[in-house]
Formats: structure tokens, C-alpha cells, sequence
């Protein structure tokens, strides 16, 4: 975004506030929603995660230091928030986060809006048995294409570190479609 | 499936769909939470959970005045017997006949001749029923 400062500083002020925050609202609605909906998988449940996102972004503006990128910041919020819901959902159920996507994926064909074929649904199974690192980084570069140096500062990761996950999570995810 | 290749195989979609005009009303949606947020949180006092404290206070508050209001009232707070006063005036011999005398109005003094002058009637008819007055004539 050009002219990040200023657009912050409109953020910031009573006055400004409401309109600086519709705009931020309208420009990354549609990549936030994305991408909380590949971690969380169901479109309600990512209403509401995007909603708590956006809502701890207007609650918290005087805290963002400016020291990485707006939007960054605000995925980074994005990210926690759907990774804690699942986590939150996955204890109420007594299961882990990893069993938990594995039993929303299991939902997926009879969901409303999913409306993938056998090939789209069987990769989202592939991606279900991977550990929630794994998972995570590999939808944020397959799905979203999201490059390793910003993965890197969104998921505080070095770029290695993120190459060899993907690495290591499309080995898997090939060797689960070959074998189904 | 058997030569699909992650990084070089047609890119295969997440297969989630977006329900018609939700990125519209999205926005309006967020103001409204936005704005009851912005709003006290108002506290029924009438709200049946706020009534069922209320009771049980009360309840409470009730089970405990009781006791003490017993308690009080039954304490011994009230003016002493005239055998207390005896007693205390007995051991108390800081006090003498001309400081009681002295605390006493005059029909009060008065009062008190009256009561305590024997009659002579009364004096004969005591001693003609003790039996022991023979022992009295004769000392």
C-alpha cells in the first residue's frame, strides 16, 4: 500500500478512523477470508474468525508498532485467530487439531459450499494428515502463492526452514494421491 | 492418481466456495458489532439470573438479623431487680444510706416511710403464728 504511514495515521484519529477502517475493511476482506477458510475449512466458521479478526484489528490499532508491514500484521492476527478456533474446537471435542481438520474434511462433500471434485477433495485429505505446521505453510504457498520471504515474516520462520517444510509436506501429499 | 506432481501439475483448487454477496454485506455486518461494542454493557437488574440474587441476599441478610435481633432482645439490658440492687449496694460499700438518700426525690422518701412503717396490727397477727414465740417473751 502506498503511503503506509498515512494511511495509519488516518486510522489512528478519532476523526478519520470509521472510513480509514472501511477502506482497510474492503482491501483485504477477500484474502483474509481465503485464507482463514483453508485453515479452518467451513465457510460459517470463517465468517465468524474473520469477524474476531477484524475486530481485534480496530481493538488494537494503537498497539501496531509499524515495525512489519499493515497487513502483516493484520494476517499474522488473522492466522491466530483461525489457528486458535480450531484448537479451541478440537479441545471441546476432545480430539487434536490435526484429527479435528481430518473430521471437518470428512464433512466437506455433503458441504454447502464446497463444491470441489473427487481431486480437490482428496487434497484437502492429503493435507488433513499433515502435521499443523506443515499444513499451514503449505496452503499459504499453494493455495494463497504467497512467497517464502513473506511467509517467512508471517509465520516468523526463516525462508530454509519454510522450503524444507514444503518440501517435505508435497513428498506426502504426492505419495497419499498416488497411493488413493 | 498417479503422476500428479505438486509443483509442476495444474494447480488443483481448494474447492471452497463463497456464498453469493457475502464480501457485501460483510462490511455492514462488522460495523454493527463494531458499534455494540462501542455501547455499555447494561446490566438488568430484573434479569431472572440478577432476581435469583436478589433473593438469596435477602434470604441470607434475614437468616442472619434474627438471631441477633433475638439476641439483643433477650440480653439482660433492662433495669436491674431489687435484689440485684441489694446485692451490688452490699458489696459496694462506696455507697452509703446518705448517697442512696440522696439520689431520691421527696415523694420517693415519702413513698418508701409509708411502705416500710409497720403497722401494729400487722406486727401481732406475725408473731401470733410463729411458734417459736415463746423463745421471744421470755428473752
Amino acid at each position: 500500500m502506498e503511503n503506509e504511514k498515512v494511511f495509519i495515521d488516518s486510522l489512528l484519529n478519532p476523526s478519520t478512523q470509521q472510513a480509514a477502517f472501511k477502506t482497510l475493511v474492503q482491501l483485504y476482506q477477500k484474502q483474509l477470508y481465503h485464507h482463514v477458510r483453508n485453515i479452518v475449512l467451513n465457510h460459517d466458521d470463517a465468517d465468524d474468525v474473520l469477524q474476531n479478526t477484524f475486530i481485534k484489528v480496530f481493538r488494537n490499532l494503537d498497539k501496531f508498532k509499524g515495525e512489519s508491514k499493515l497487513f502483516s500484521w493484520i494476517y499474522r492476527i488473522a492466522t491466530n485467530e483461525a489457528l486458535t478456533f480450531v484448537q479451541q474446537r478440537a479441545k471441546k471435542n476432545q480430539v487434536s487439531s490435526e484429527e479435528y481438520v481430518q473430521q471437518k474434511i470428512e464433512q466437506l462433500r455433503a458441504d454447502v459450499y464446497f463444491d470441489g471434485d473427487a481431486i480437490q477433495l482428496k487434497l484437502q485429505k492429503a493435507i488433513a494428515l499433515l502435521p499443523e505446521k506443515q499444513q499451514l505453510v503449505f496452503k499459504m504457498r499453494y493455495f494463497e502463492e504467497i512467497k517464502y520471504e513473506e511467509l517467512s515474516v508471517l509465520l516468523t520462520t526463516s525462508v530454509g526452514a519454510l522450503k524444507a517444510s514444503y518440501h517435505l509436506a508435497t513428498k506426502k501429499i504426492e505419495e497419499y494421491l498416488k497411493e488413493n | 492418481m498417479n503422476s500428479f506432481h505438486v509443483n509442476t501439475s495444474p494447480k488443483i483448487k481448494s474447492g471452497f466456495k463463497v456464498p453469493e454477496g457475502y464480501f457485501e454485506s460483510f462490511e455492514s455486518k462488522l460495523f454493527e458489532e463494531l458499534q455494540l461494542e462501542k455501547e455499555p454493557k447494561v446490566i438488568s437488574l430484573l434479569s431472572r439470573k440478577a432476581k435469583w440474587y436478589w433473593m438469596a441476599a435477602a434470604a441470607i441478610i434475614f437468616a442472619v438479623s434474627l438471631p441477633i435481633h433475638n439476641y439483643f432482645n433477650s440480653a439482660s439490658l433492662g433495669k436491674p431487680t431489687a435484689s440485684e440492687l441489694e446485692y451490688y449496694f452490699n458489696v459496694h460499700p462506696a455507697f452509703t444510706t446518705e448517697d442512696i438518700i440522696s439520689q431520691l426525690t421527696e415523694t420517693e422518701i415519702q413513698t418508701l416511710k409509708i411502705d416500710s412503717e409497720l403497722k401494729t396490727e400487722n406486727i401481732e397477727n406475725y408473731l401470733l403464728k410463729t411458734e417459736s414465740i415463746e423463745y421471744y417473751l421470755l428473752d
